[in-house]
C-alpha cells in the first residue's frame, strides 16, 4: 500500500514537471525583470510619448554623471583604460568625444538636465540598472555599484541594481526586457563599423537589446561613412558618427580592458596588435632561451580559453579564431602587430567605381598541407557553407551578396552595399577555407586535424588536455614559422596556468591571465609580461523602447 | 552466492530501470524550464534572431518538447546520447569516454588514500584514545575537514609544483608525451601499462599525485571521526573485554576484531562518496585543469546544452546505483548476520 502512493506521488511529480516546461516559454522572461514593453523584435524606431523611460536628456544625464576614471582607479587600481568613446584608440578616426561634451564628468549638467525634466528630491528619476555577476568576472559588481553612487550623487536618480546569470541575461535583453544594462563587446574585424553601428544602426540596435534608431542624423552619418572608399573622408565621417554619439547616447562606453600575455624570457616574437591576432609563425627562442618542453623546436603556450568550433565557416570565438588563422589564410590579413593590411591567399585585389565589386587576384601555387590544390572556387563553396546554419555565416552574408570564380586564380565578390572597410571584412576566418575532411554541405566543428593552407597545421586535439600544430611543408607564405611545434595547452583555471609559466612548465601563459596574476608575474626577473590593449569594451546601453 | 542474494541483486538491478528513468525525465524537463538558451549563451549579443533560429532548426530545438523528449529518451535505452549543443557538437559518448576515465582515474587513487589514511588514524586514535595522539589526530581531522578543497590545492600547486618543481601542477599527463600517446580507454595509468609505455606512466603517476591527495586529504577528516567514534564504542563491548582477558594481543584486538565491525558505516561512507565525487570533484578539477566529468558538467550546465546535461545525469545515475548495489553486496560479505 505504501509503495502504491510513493509511486502516485512520483507520477504526480513528473506530469507536473511535464505541464510545466510545455507551458513554458522558449526564452522565459527574468521574474525580476521589469514589465516587457510594446515594442516587438522587429520594432524599428522608439515609441515616443510620455511613458517612455529614455528621453535623450536623460541619456544625456547619465552620461554626465558618470566618472570612467573613478572607475577604473576603484575597482581595477587604474589598469583599465577609460573609454570616452566606442572606437578604440590607434584609429585613425578616434575622438573622444564623451570627454569633449561631458568632461570627465558634469555633475551640474547631469542635475540640470535632471531637474529641466522635472524631477526633484521628492520625486526621483528611478530605473533598473542590470548586469551578469559572472560573464565579465567579478569586478562587474564593483563597477555596477561605483555606477550607481555615482550617478545616485545627482540626489535625483535612485538606481536599483539587478544581475541574471549569462544565459538569462542574454535572453532577457535580446527580448527588450532590460531598460538599462552592461555588456562587452569585441570587434569582428577591424574598422570603425564594428565599433558604432551594433548600437546605433536601427537594424542591428535591435539585436544588441537597444532597440534604437534615428532615421533624421544617425543613421545617415552611419551609411554615409561606412559606404566611403577614401581613407581621409571615411575617417572624418566616423568623427561626426562619434559625437553623434555623445550627443544622442545610444549607449556610455565605459572602460578598455587590457589583456596580459606572459612569456619567459628567451622567448621572442609577441606581437598582438589592434587586430587581436597572436601568430604563432613569427615566435622564435633566443640562443639562451630554457623551453618548456626542453626542445627549441616546442613552445608550449596556455590558456583558459576553451575550443567551440574549428569549422571555418562555423566558429564565432576569439581563440577558435586564433587557430583557424594560424592553419589557414584568409584573402587578406594584418602585418603580426599592426593593423597593416597585406596579402593573404589575395596577391591584389580591385575594387569597381560603385564601390560594389571587389575582384582578387590569388598568389599563385597554393597548396593545402596535404599536398591537395587550392583554387578560386573553395571562395565559392565557402559561400554556400554561410548558409549551413553556423554561427558566424550571418556576418559575411550581410556584406557579401553573391560570388563568382571566373578562373582558378580569381575571385570576384559582389556586395550588398558599398563598404569602405571591405578589405578588413575578407581578413575574418569566415573567408578561410575548410579543409577537405570537412564536407560541403555539412558543419563539422571538430575534425580530427586541419590539413589547411595557413603556417601551421593541426596535427592533434585532446579537449580539455592541449591541441598540437606542426608547420605546414606546403605553406605559400615568405612568413614560414621559426618554430616547428606548437602545444596549445587547455586550463581550468588562471591561477594554475600562471603557476606554470611562474616554473617554466610552459612557454606563454595567454588568455585569460587576469590583471591580478599578471601584476604578480611582473614582479618576476624570469618573466616578461606585457598588456596588448584588446579591443575589449564595456559599455552601458540604453533600451530605448523601456516604457515606465 | 545463496539464492536470496540472488533474488536481491536482480530486483534491484531491475529497480534501477525506472530510477533512471525518473531521474532523466526530471532533468530533462527541468533543463527545458531553467530561462536560458545554449544557442544566445555562446553567442551572447552577437547573432541575429533570424540566425539564431536556423540554428535552432537546425539542432532540432524548434521541435515541440514531447518530440524531443520521446527522441532524447530513444538515445539514452540505444546508449546513443545524441550530439552535444554547444563546444563543437560532438558526439557526448565521445565525451563522456573522454572525461569519465579521467574522473574515475582521479578518484580511484584518492578514495583509497582517503580509507587507507582515515582508517588509520581514526583507529589508532581510538586505541590510544585521551592520550596526546588522540588529541592530536582528532584536531589534524577537524582542520583538514574544514580547509576548502581548491584552497588545499592551490597550496599544494605553490608548494609542491612551482616553488620545488616536484610535480606537474596541471593535467594527465606531460605534453609531448602526450603527442604520440595511444590511450583506447582514455585510462592513462591502465593504457600505459598495456602498452608498456613507461615513461608515460611514470608521467601519469606524477600528474596524479597532487590532484589525488588533495581530494584525499579533503575528505580524510570524515573517516577519521567516523572510524575513530565507532572504534570507541566497539572497544568497549564485552566480546573485546573478553579477548583481553584471553591475553589477545592488544594491536590484534583493535585492529583484526574492531576494525572490522567498524566496517558497515565505513562502507555505506566510502559508497556515497564515491558516487558524490564523480561530479564533486569538479573543484579539484578546476584547480589542476583535470579534463574530467565535474569540470565537464559545470560547463554545460553554465551554457545550457540539454542533451550533454541529462546524458551525462543519466551515467551518473547509473553509476551511484551500481556503486550503492556493490555496496550493498560488500556488507553481506562483512557481516554474517546480514541476510537478503
Amino acid at each position: 500500500m505504501k509503495s502504491k502512493k510513493i509511486f502516485v506521488v512520483l507520477s504526480l511529480v513528473i506530469m507536473a514537471s511535464m505541464l510545466l516546461s510545455a507551458c513554458a516559454q522558449p526564452t522565459a522572461a527574468p521574474t525580476e525583470a521589469p514589465a516587457p514593453t510594446e515594442a516587438p523584435a522587429v520594432a524599428t524606431e522608439a515609441p515616443a510619448g510620455p511613458q517612455q523611460i529614455w528621453t535623450k536628456e536623460l541619456r544625456q544625464a547619465v552620461a554626465a554623471s558618470i566618472d570612467r576614471e573613478a572607475i577604473v582607479d576603484r575597482v581595477f587600481q587604474g589598469r583599465n583604460i577609460p573609454a570616452y568613446s566606442s572606437v578604440p584608440e590607434g584609429y585613425a578616426s578616434m575622438k573622444e568625444s564623451f570627454l569633449d561634451k561631458y568632461g570627465t564628468r558634469d555633475l551640474q549638467m547631469a542635475k540640470d538636465l535632471l531637474t529641466a525634466a522635472g524631477y526633484t528630491a521628492d520625486n526621483k528619476f528611478a530605473f533598473d540598472l542590470w548586469y551578469p555577476p559572472e560573464h565579465y568576472g567579478v569586478e562587474t559588481a564593483d563597477v555596477m555599484q561605483v555606477v550607481k553612487e555615482q550617478v545616485e550623487e545627482t540626489g535625483l536618480i535612485t538606481v536599483n541594481l539587478q544581475s541574471q546569470n549569462w544565459a538569462e541575461y542574454v535572453d532577457s535583453f535580446v527580448a527588450g526586457s532590460l531598460p538599462f544594462f552592461i555588456l562587452g563587446w569585441f570587434p569582428d574585424f577591424v574598422d570603425e563599423e564594428t565599433w558604432t553601428s551594433p548600437w546605433a544602426d536601427c537594424e542591428q540596435s535591435k539585436g544588441n537589446g537597444g532597440f534604437y534608431c534615428d532615421k533624421e542624423k544617425m543613421q545617415p552619418a552611419l551609411e554615409a561613412a561606412r559606404s566611403e572608399t577614401d581613407a581621409a573622408k571615411r575617417a572624418d565621417l566616423w568623427g561626426q558618427v562619434q559625437d553623434l554619439y555623445a550627443e544622442d547616447v545610444p549607449m556610455i562606453p565605459l572602460f578598455w580592458e587590457p589583456e596580459f600575455i606572459s612569456s619567459r624570457k628567451g622567448v621572442e616574437g609577441i606581437a598582438i596588435g589592434a587586430p587581436f591576432e597572436f601568430n604563432y609563425n613569427v615566435l622564435s627562442f633566443s640562443d639562451d632561451a630554457v623551453p618548456a618542453s626542453g626542445d627549441k623546436n616546442t613552445i608550449i603556450i596556455g590558456t583558459t580559453d576553451e575550443v567551440n568550433s574549428l569549422d571555418p565557416q562555423d566558429a564565432y570565438s576569439t581563440h577558435d579564431w586564433e587557430i583557424l588563422k594560424n592553419t589557414g589564410t584568409a584573402l587578406l590579413r594584418y602585418k603580426p602587430g599592426t593593423a597593416e593590411i597585406i596579402p593573404g591567399t589575395a596577391e591584389s585585389y580591385t575594387v569597381s567605381d560603385d564601390g560594389l565589386t571587389y575582384t582578387f587576384k590569388l598568389f599563385p601555387s597554393i597548396k593545402y598541407a596535404d599536398g591537395t590544390d587550392f583554387k578560386a572556387s573553395e571562395y565559392v563553396t565557402m559561400f554556400n557553407r554561410w548558409s549551413l546554419g553556423g554561427q558566424v555565416g550571418f556576418l559575411p552574408l550581410t556584406y557579401v551578396e553573391s560570388v563568382e570564380a571566373p578562373d582558378d586564380m580569381t575571385v570576384v565578390y559582389k556586395l550588398t552595399g558599398s563598404y569602405g572597410f571591405f578589405p578588413a571584412i575578407v581578413a575574418m576566418a569566415p573567408f578561410i577555407p575548410a579543409t577537405a575532411e570537412i564536407p560541403d554541405d555539412a558543419l563539422l566543428q571538430i575534425p580530427t586535424k586541419i590539413d589547411g593552407i595557413g603556417p601551421y597545421k593541426m596535427v592533434s586535439y585532446d579537449p580539455g588536455q592541449q591541441m598540437v600544430l606542426e608547420a605546414n611543408p606546403n605553406y605559400f607564405g615568405a612568413d614560414k614559422p621559426f618554430i616547428e611545434r606548437v602545444i596549445v595547452k587547455y586550463y581550468a583555471d588562471p591561477t594554475t596556468m600562471s603557476g606554470a609559466v611562474e616554473s617554466g612548465q610552459i612557454d606563454i601563459a595567454w588568455r585569460i591571465l587576469g590583471p591580478t596574476e599578471a601584476t604578480r608575474l611582473s614582479a618576476l626577473p624570469e618573466l616578461t609580461v606585457s598588456t596588448v590593449n584588446a579591443p575589449a569594451l564595456r559599455y552601458l546601453v540604453f533600451n530605448v523602447t523601456s516604457m515606465k | 552466492m545463496s539464492s536470496s542474494l540472488r533474488r536481491f541483486l536482480i530486483t534491484r538491478l531491475i529497480l534501477t530501470i525506472p530510477m533512471i528513468w525518473i531521474m532523466i525525465t526530471l532533468v530533462f524537463f527541468i533543463m527545458h524550464v531553467l530561462p536560458g538558451d545554449p544557442i544566445r549563451s555562446q553567442l551572447g549579443p552577437k547573432g541575429t534572431p533570424e540566425q539564431i533560429a536556423v540554428i535552432r532548426e537546425r539542432l532540432g530545438l524548434d521541435r515541440p518538447i514531447m518530440v524531443q523528449y520521446g527522441d532524447f529518451l530513444w538515445k539514452t535505452i540505444t546508449l546513443d546520447f545524441g550530439n552535444a549543443l554547444t563546444q563543437g557538437e560532438r558526439r557526448i559518448k565521445d565525451e563522456l569516454g573522454e572525461r569519465l576515465p579521467a574522473t574515475i582515474e582521479l578518484t580511484i587513487p584518492a578514495m583509497t588514500i582517503t580509507a587507507f589514511v582515515g582508517i588509520s588514524l581514526g583507529a589508532y586514535a581510538a586505541k590510544r584514545r585521551k592520550k596526546p595522539e588522540d588529541y592530536g589526530i582528532r584536531v589534524f581531522s577537524i582542520i583538514i575537514y574544514s580547509i576548502p578543497v581548491f584552497f588545499l590545492g592551490l597550496i599544494f600547486q605553490i608548494i609542491f609544483s612551482v616553488n620545488l618543481g616536484w610535480f606537474p601542477s596541471a593535467g594527465r599527463i606531460d605534453p609531448l608525451l602526450l603527442v604520440t600517446f595511444d590511450s583506447p580507454t582514455n585510462f592513462y595509468v591502465l593504457d600505459s601499462i598495456l602498452t608498456r609505455n613507461w615513461p608515460a606512466l611514470i608521467s601519469c603517476l606524477q600528474h596524479l599525485v597532487l590532484p589525488s591527495v588533495t581530494l584525499a586529504l579533503a575528505l580524510t577528516g570524515v573517516y577519521i571521526r567516523l572510524t575513530r567514534v565507532n572504534m570507541i564504542e566497539i572497544l568497549q563491548t564485552d566480546f573485546i573485554t573478553a579477548g583481553r582477558a584471553r591475553g589477545i594481543p592488544e594491536r590484534m584486538l583493535v585492529y583484526s576484531h574492531a576494525l572490522r565491525n567498524t566496517f558497515i558505516p565505513i562502507l555505506t561512507l566510502i559508497g556515497l562518496e564515491f558516487a558524490i565525487l564523480l561530479a564533486g570533484a569538479v573543484l579539484t578539477e578546476t584547480t589542476f585543469s583535470w579534463p574530467g566529468i565535474g569540470l565537464y558538467l559545470v560547463r554545460r550546465i553554465e551554457l545550457r546544452d540539454y542533451t550533454a546535461v541529462t546524458a551525462t545525469i543519466a551515467v551518473f545515475a547509473f553509476f551511484v546505483a551500481i556503486i550503492s548495489l556493490l555496496m550493498d553486496i560488500l556488507y553481506a560479505f562483512v557481516d554474517p548476520r546480514i541476510r537478503y
